[in-house]
């Protein structure tokens, strides 16, 4: 199903853009101040409402991807409407996730370049279980060491895992003390959700 | 050096704020629309006692063209200043500034940040906020035939201009129409060539992601 998913404040893009490229599905993220709006602009469309912080970068993002990723769907969205850090949030899901995006302005529907290839296939299988392994221990503490992170296993095989994850911003690295500390990035976090 | 890149609209507060919260801004770029352009004069003025060397730029926030152009722009920065930390400051003008913004920082991996209004916020709050920018290069993401292919037909389109025979093209790489076809149709589900099916023999055009992507790693 082509599904548009769009920022709203006042509608005025969205219903061009919808009716213009033949979706069949509409998805609106939209502020608490704009939710009656959206909630009547939804009856006479089949439509969701979902309501973010328009201020609040991460927790949009994430909302944005678990909900993308709940669905198979063909994905478009549009950031015309709403604030610059609602438009931000939403271009980073389209970046990580590879879906097309898109601007209305004055008499025109402008395409903003992301290639289709999304962040996932940049990142090798064995990174993507030690990152998946550093969430799972960080849940009881702030950050771990590669030893810590090791257990009873050799701690040399995440090496070059964690070397990858930290070159490409997944995760920070620092030292404290005598022992390096490992700890997820935003960044991490976010293609973690992506990979879910 | 610290190099900061700035689109700027009517409100030029998020660049004052960037200015006091990180310190050692040495070079700062902003951008603007016609309309706005005295404000970022203004600002470069009241910078340039502070020692800040201010450059100001004007780009049509509103033309088909805007997003490249403004990619573009932010591309050619980055790698003149190759050695140096690049910020971006997506927080002014428009929202398609702001997105164009955020994207070249996605192409080249930036570090990019937006600016909370003090008046909306706690002031314990950190006002600048930094995003979450992997730095994942999108060619990384291609298989190295694809990579070659795709260096191939920019090379092609850069002196011949759109390939309007696939078969001939394969041909004159040393490639059969199968062997190639593949390859075509991932780069094509990438977003990254566009093949026009409309006329009786197929058009290939690179996509501006391609563009955009190339031309950063050239």
């Amino acid at each position: 199903m082509k599904v548009l998913v769009s920022t709203y404040s006042n509608g005025s893009t969205v219903d061009r853009i919808f009716r213009e490229q033949n979706f069949e599905k509409l998805i609106l993220l939209t502020s608490s101040d704009f939710s009656k709006q959206a909630k009547e602009y939804k009856k006479c469309k089949k439509s969701e409402v979902i309501i973010i912080d328009p201020f609040d970068h991460m927790t949009t993002t994430l909302k944005i991807i678990r909900k993308l990723k709940s669905m198979n769907n063909e994905y478009f969205i549009n950031i015309t409407e709403g604030t610059n850090i609602m438009a931000a949030a939403c271009l980073t899901c389209a970046y990580y996730l590879g879906i097309g995006a898109m601007y209305v302005a004055k008499d025109q529907i402008i395409s903003i370049p992301i290639p289709g290839t999304g962040y996932s296939k940049q990142i090798s299988s064995s990174a993507k279980q030690t990152l998946s392994k550093i969430d799972k221990e960080l849940q009881a503490m702030d950050s771990i060491t590669q030893s810590q992170l090791a257990g009873t296993t050799q701690s040399q095989k995440y090496t070059v895992p964690l070397a990858i994850l930290e070159k490409a911003c997944l995760i920070e690295r620092f030292v404290q003390g005598r022992d390096k500390y490992i700890k997820m990035t935003v960044a991490g976090k976010i293609f973690l959700e992506m990979e879910r | 050096m610290n190099i900061h890149i700035a689109p700027v609209g009517q409100e030029i507060g998020h660049v004052r704020v960037a200015l006091n919260e990180l310190r050692g801004i040495d070079k700062l770029y902003l951008f603007t629309g016609d309309k706005f352009k005295q404000n970022a004069d203004d600002l470069k003025k009241s910078l340039a006692d502070f020692g800040v060397d201010v450059v100001v730029q004007v780009i049509d926030p509103f033309s088909q063209d805007s997003i490249q152009n403004i990619l573009d722009y932010i591309i050619d920065i980055v790698k003149k200043h190759a050695a140096d930390e690049v910020y971006i400051n997506i927080t002014g003008g428009t929202n398609l500034m702001g997105a164009a913004a955020l994207s070249a920082a996605y192409f080249v991996g930036a570090k990019a940040y937006y600016v909370l209004d003090s008046r909306k916020i706690d002031k314990s709050k950190n006002k600048v906020v930094m995003l979450p920018i992997p730095k994942i290069s999108f060619f990384d993401a291609l298989t190295e035939t694809q990579k070659k292919v795709l260096l191939d037909i920019a090379t092609h389109i850069a002196k011949k201009g759109p390939i309007q025979n696939i078969q001939a093209y394969a041909k004159s790489i040393g490639w059969s129409h199968p062997r190639i076809k593949p390859h075509l149709d991932a780069l094509e589900q990438m977003q990254l060539i566009e093949v026009d099916r409309t006329a009786r023999e197929c058009t290939i055009k690179l996509t501006k992601s391609a563009e955009t992507i190339l031309n950063f790693i050239k």
